[in-house]
C-alpha cells in the first residue's frame, strides 16, 4: 500500500502577479516576489525565475507563443526521461501537457513540465522547470500557474 | 563468485556475496575474507589496501546512509530487489535478475529518476475514475518468487481490471507490472518508513493504496506518481541533514 506523502504540495502559496508577452495575448499568474525577465527582442517569450537562495536550482516558468506554421513540435528529442505526456486543454483550447526530467550542464536534476496549445496561428507553451528534489514540494504552485494561463483572442483573427 | 570493473566508468558489476564482502571491507578492512578480496583486487576494485577511489563516494554511502531504499519492481517474467543508500552522494544496487548486481554511486537528487528507469514509469493512458478493492492475496501473488504463483495472481488481477477493459486485456495476456518502492529512514528516535506502490500496464496505471475496505486500486498518472516518488524521500537530502516535515 501507497502511504500519505506529507511532503506533496507542502510549500504555501505565495501572493501572485501577472506577467504576459507582448500585446498582453497571453498571460500567466507567478508569484510576485518572482524576478520577471523578458526573453528575445519581440517580447513573445516572458519568464518569471525564483529569487536565488545562492545554492539551488532556480525554479522558472517560461511563458512562450512564437509564430505557429504546423503542428506543435515534437517535444521527445534530446537526452531526457519522458515520464508522462497528455491531450489536455489549454486555457480551453486543445492541447498537450508534457513532463520530463534531465541532467543540466551543470548536473544538477531538473523536471519539466510542459503546456502547450495553438491560437490564433501562434504557440502558446509555458514551460516550468523545477530541481527534482521540490516537484512535490511546489507541486501546487505549478499546477496553479497551469491553470492560470489565459488567452486573448486577437481582433480579426478567426479560430 | 562473479566480479567485473571498469574505473574508468566506475562500473561494478558483482554477485550478492562479492557485494557484502566489499562493503564489509569499506567498514572494516580487518574482517573481510581474503579470498573474496582477492577477487576484488584482481579486477582492480581493491587496490593498495582499499576500495578504488571511484567506488569510495557509493560505499560511503553504504556504510553511513541517512536512508536506506528497496524497488521492488515485478512481472510475469520475474522479480527484481533494487537496493539505494541515500546520503549526500547516494549509492544504487541495481539487481540484474541473473544473481549478479550493478553497484554505482548516483547523486541524490538523480535518485528519482533511477527509481523511475528502474520502474519502467512513463507516458500511459488516463484512466476513468473509479476504485476497485484489490485481495492482499492477489498482491502478494503478484509479488511473488514463484512464476506460478504471480501468473495465477496476475489473471486475477486482470478479472478486478474489468471497470477498465484495456487494462484488463493487458494484464490477461501478461503484460502487467508492479512497483513498489519503500524507504526508511531515522528521525530522532524513531524510523519512518514510507511506501509507495503502484500497478501498471501499457493501458494505464494504477496506484495501491488503502481505505476503510482495505487495500484497493486507484487510477493515477505517472505526474502524480512522480510527485509522489520525490515526495517520499525525506526533505533536504540535498543538505548535511534529514530533516523530516512535520
Amino acid at each position: 500500500m501507497s502511504d500519505a506523502h506529507p511532503a506533496m504540495g507542502r510549500a504555501r502559496m505565495p501572493r501572485m502577479t501577472t506577467i504576459s508577452t507582448s500585446g498582453g495575448h497571453v498571460s500567466i499568474a507567478v508569484p510576485a516576489s518572482w524576478e520577471t525577465v523578458e526573453l528575445g527582442p519581440g517580447g513573445d517569450v516572458v519568464a518569471a525565475v525564483e529569487p536565488d537562495d545562492g545554492s539551488r536550482f532556480r525554479t522558472n516558468f517560461v511563458l512562450a507563443t512564437p509564430a505557429a506554421d504546423g503542428p506543435l513540435p515534437d517535444w521527445d528529442a534530446g537526452d531526457v526521461l519522458v515520464l508522462d505526456r497528455d491531450d489536455v486543454q489549454v486555457a480551453g483550447h486543445p492541447g498537450t501537457h508534457r513532463v520530463t526530467t534531465h541532467a543540466t550542464p551543470a548536473e544538477e536534476s531538473v523536471t519539466t513540465e510542459s503546456w502547450a496549445t495553438v491560437v490564433d496561428g501562434r504557440a502558446v507553451t509555458l514551460t516550468a522547470n523545477i530541481g527534482t528534489l521540490r516537484v512535490g514540494e511546489l507541486a501546487r504552485l505549478v499546477d496553479a500557474v497551469a491553470a492560470s494561463i489565459a488567452v486573448r483572442r486577437r481582433e480579426g483573427v478567426h479560430a | 563468485m562473479s566480479v567485473m570493473f571498469d574505473a574508468t566508468t566506475a562500473g561494478l558489476r558483482l554477485d550478492a556475496e562479492s557485494f557484502i564482502a566489499l562493503a564489509e571491507y569499506a567498514t572494516d578492512p580487518a574482517g573481510a575474507c581474503d579470498r573474496t578480496l582477492r577477487d576484488l583486487a584482481d579486477v582492480g576494485a581493491v587496490v593498495d589496501g582499499a576500495p578504488h577511489p571511484a567506488l569510495r563516494g557509493g560505499l560511503a554511502a553504504v556504510t553511513n546512509s541517512l536512508a536506506s531504499l528497496q524497488v521492488l519492481v515485478t512481472d510475469p517474467e520475474g522479480v527484481a530487489l533494487h537496493q539505494g543508500w541515500l546520503a549526500r552522494v547516494s549509492a544504487m544496487l541495481t539487481d540484474l535478475g541473473d544473481g549478479t548486481y550493478d553497484f554505482e554511486s548516483v547523486g541524490t537528487e538523480f535518485v528519482p529518476t533511477t527509481v523511475a528507469r528502474l520502474a519502467g514509469l512513463g507516458p500511459r493512458p488516463r484512466l476513468a475514475a473509479v476504485t476497485v478493492t484489490v485481495d492482499e492475496e492477489v498482491l502478494d501473488g503478484l509479488v511473488s518468487n514463484a512464476a506460478r504463483r504471480r501468473a495465477s495472481a496476475g489473471e486475477a488481477l486482470a478479472d478486478l481490471l474489468a471497470p477498465w477493459p484495456a487494462v484488463s486485456a493487458a494484464a490477461r495476456v501478461g503484460g502487467w507490472r508492479t512497483a513498489c518502492v519503500d524507504i526508511a529512514f531515522p528521525v530522532r528516535d524513531r524510523t519512518v518508513a514510507r511506501r509507495l506502490a503502484w500497478v501498471d500496464t501499457d493501458a494505464g496505471l494504477l496506484r495501491v493504496e488503502a481505505d476503510d475496505r482495505g487495500p484497493v486500486l486507484v487510477p493515477t498518472t505517472p505526474t502524480d506518481l512522480w510527485r509522489a516518488l520525490v515526495s517520499i524521500l525525506p526533505a533536504d537530502l540535498d543538505t548535511d541533514s534529514v530533516v523530516c516535515p512535520a
